[in-house]
């Protein structure tokens, strides 16, 4: 009946179309069925656990359904942590030196006879509260660092920088470029923004080489 | 219990039955083969790529001194040609075939489809030799160009529209849960490929969205194309083989629309730990424990049909194959959904553990189950058997025991690699240097993969060009001699 074994094929002599019919279609089973056996009742049991299972999870680490909210274990509409996460001050006034690095420079260098320097500047290096006092009020007028005299206006920040954000970025300041001072508290600014809150005018190199914190009222 | 097995066939002629079957068969040929014979091509090519950057992991100085082969080329080149030129290939030429015999129809537009086969071609080969020249596009699984990749997009829609087309014109009656699955694959492919490219390489979204765009789409790559042709061809090929029917109408139900509906969310699982919110990571968690369902709806349905008729795997190559492919389907979608679990995700992930999961998916499972279905199509195809059981034993040992190798060695090379990252005190070369023998391991496995894929071209090689064969008894190619067989000859069994 066949001449090539692989290709063998059932002819339908009945039938004037001869049909060539390949072996491999001629030899298969009958095309899928479906059986109808029922679901097991426990395998419905476990969906339905794992289902649940799922309610919970969605519920406990949401995070509130909140787009701000990366952490999973905060609780929906739970108070926020108690204690605030300690900050590096270092990092936290490198980015916001931003704010002085137009004038000041990235390098601390400033530009020479337009703005002071801050690496090596006894005003940046000098006592904590007098740096403070310059962030929140401005200098303006003639100013000498390194026998360079500058004549310019620095702006008060007292109403764009926090105490936390001041004492950062006087920290970074006073520990970058070579210099190594003492890192300042948000408390030391606090206390000179107190004390400085009826001065509205930006300090002169005059009054700052005498600086003194005027005395907080006492308390009652 | 059976209430009511209605098999469309009954009372119809057989002579016609068969008539119409070897019609339809015909109508396939022309497109169906190709589209497997360009499939086996790229897939011998994706294992060259995949040997290459899996040797440059334990020996940096392999073929490092041209740019085109660097790691960086070579590795995504791998995974775009074995996933665009290999997977897809055959995964049409499956769907196709499978849609017309399902449909009882011949396929429509045949010169089409060849067409869009060459074509297909075309767009993969300039999609890999941009990412070898350094033209990739540096997205995880969508590293193609973004005009290759609207090639691609609107060739695979063509390809829906002819397989619906087809379906179509079909004679009323029963829809089979494999072509529930075609479906599934036919509407979420086109959907997911140009809604990525529009998201993220053409400025749909930025910055952390587009992070989450990517993996929603490269996981439901898997879940939402791969897959369903995998699962929708274990369904046909198991109960077509073994001439019974699928053991419950109900759990394929159940298997269907659960991974329709939460198989979507599972893609952020990717990004525990990421700078995403919250939510939007949980809720890809939940989708992904939620596959249990699907997934062990599919394992006992496939497994009570199995029942009663594994001593079939002994003989048949199709149903080894298959077989193989379900079992890993199971397994790694459960290990998917364990390793979604954040305690587990902060060990497992950025180490060779998820490298070895994703090949348990796409090889173990995928590859498996439709090299069984070249093996079942082909025959039917060309009229020819295939020329060689020992070749397809070759086959058959070199993919399972590669793939075994390469999970077995990464999965746990993977995890100890992970467990040392997340220990702050050892130095990062240490633990460089302490997966390296794992990476040999994975290269060897590779060996034996692409062994297997040698000799799995050779036998579509030598079935397409009808070269001449050694002489053997008709009938099928089987590995083994059936059970009932055996009694003839007691001494030579033994």
């Amino acid at each position: 009946m066949t001449t090539n074994p692989h290709q063998t094929f059932i002819r339908d002599t009945a039938d004037t179309d001869v049909e060539a019919i390949h072996e491999p279609i001629a030899r298969e089973k009958a095309e899928p069925r479906d059986g109808y056996e029922p679901i097991s009742i426990w395998l419905v049991f476990l969906f339905l656990a794992l289902a649940g299972w799922g309610g919970w999870y969605l519920g406990a680490f949401s995070g509130d359904w909140n787009a701000m909210v990366y952490d999973e274990r905060a609780q929906a509409g739970a108070a926020p942590a108690a204690e605030a996460k300690a900050s590096d001050m270092l990092t936290l006034g490198r980015r916001a030196y931003v704010r002085c690095q137009a004038c000041h420079q990235p390098t601390g260098q400033g530009l020479p006879g337009t703005y002071p320097p801050l690496a090596g500047s006894p005003y940046a290096t000098g006592p904590a509260e007098r740096a403070a006092a310059i962030v929140l009020n401005g200098l303006q007028g003639p100013l000498v660092i390194d026998g360079e005299t500058f004549d310019n206006i620095m702006p008060a920040h007292r109403d764009l920088m926090t105490d936390l954000e001041i004492a950062a970025v006087l920290t970074y300041v006073r520990q970058s470029w070579g210099n190594d001072a003492p890192a300042v508290a948000p408390e030391d600014v606090a206390r000179v923004r107190a004390a400085t809150a009826e001065r509205g005018a930006a300090w002169t190199a005059g009054e700052l080489d005498q600086f003194a914190l005027p005395e907080p009222e006492p308390a009652e | 219990m059976v209430l009511a097995v209605q098999d469309p066939s009954e009372g119809a002629d057989p002579r016609q039955e068969l008539r119409s079957r070897a019609e339809i068969d015909r109508s396939c040929q022309g497109p169906v083969t190709l589209f497997v014979a360009s499939a086996v091509a790229w897939l011998l090519f994706g294992s060259l790529l995949a040997m290459a950057a899996s040797i440059k992991l334990h020996s940096p100085g392999f073929l490092s001194h041209h740019a085109w082969l660097t790691f960086g080329r070579v590795r995504p080149a791998h995974l775009n040609t074995v996933i665009y030129g290999w997977a897809a290939m055959v995964g049409i030429a499956a769907m196709l075939w499978l849609q017309t015999r399902l449909s009882r129809v011949t396929l429509v537009f045949p010169r089409l489809l060849t067409a869009i086969a060459w074509l297909w071609n075309l767009a993969v080969a300039a999609g890999t030799v941009a990412i070898l020249a350094g033209h990739g596009t540096g997205v995880e699984w969508i590293e193609f160009p973004v005009p290759v990749a609207l090639a691609l997009a609107l060739l695979f829609g063509a390809v829906g529209l002819v397989s619906f087309y087809t379906f179509a014109r079909r004679p009323p009656g029963h829809i089979y849960v494999t072509q529930w699955y075609l479906f599934g694959a036919i509407l979420w492919f086109p959907y997911l490929y140009l809604m990525a490219q529009l998201m993220i390489h053409l400025g749909g979204a930025t910055g952390v969205v587009q992070g989450s765009a990517n993996w929603w789409f490269a996981h439901n790559v898997l879940g939402l194309f791969l897959t369903p042709i995998g699962v929708g061809a274990v369904y046909y090929l198991i109960p077509k083989v073994i001439g019974r029917p699928i053991h419950s109408y109900y759990l394929s139900l159940l298997g269907f629309w659960s991974l329709a509906l939460f198989y979507n969310w599972a893609g952020t699982h990717h990004l525990v730990g990421g700078p995403l919110p919250a939510w939007l990571i949980s809720v890809g968690i939940v989708g992904s424990v939620m596959m249990f369902i699907p997934v062990t709806a599919v394992a006992i349905n496939h497994h009570l049909t199995m029942v009663g008729h594994f001593h079939m795997l002994r003989t048949s190559p199709t149903l080894r194959f298959v077989v193989f492919g379900g079992m890993s389907y199971t397994l790694v979608s459960f290990q998917g959904s364990l390793q979604a679990l954040r305690g587990v995700n902060e060990i497992s992930h950025f180490t060779h553990y998820t490298v070895a999961h994703a090949h348990l998916g796409v090889y173990a499972f995928y590859s498996m189950v439709m090299f069984g279905a070249v093996y079942y199509m082909l025959p039917r195809m060309t009229g020819r058997e295939w020329s060689s059981a020992r070749l397809i034993r070759i086959h058959f040992w070199g993919s399972a025991l590669g793939i075994a190798l390469y999970w077995g060695g990464l999965t746990w090379g993977g995890w100890l690699q992970g467990r040392m990252m997340n220990d702050a005190a050892i130095p990062f070369l240490d633990i460089v240097r302490f997966t390296i023998p794992f990476l040999w391991s994975r290269s060897f496995a590779g060996v034996l993969m692409t062994i297997g894929h040698v000799a799995f071209a050779v036998l579509v090689w030598r079935m397409l060009a009808g070269a001449r064969e050694p002489a053997r008894a008709p009938g099928p190619t089987l590995l083994g001699r059936p059970r009932g067989e055996r009694e003839i000859n007691p001494a030579e069994a033994q």
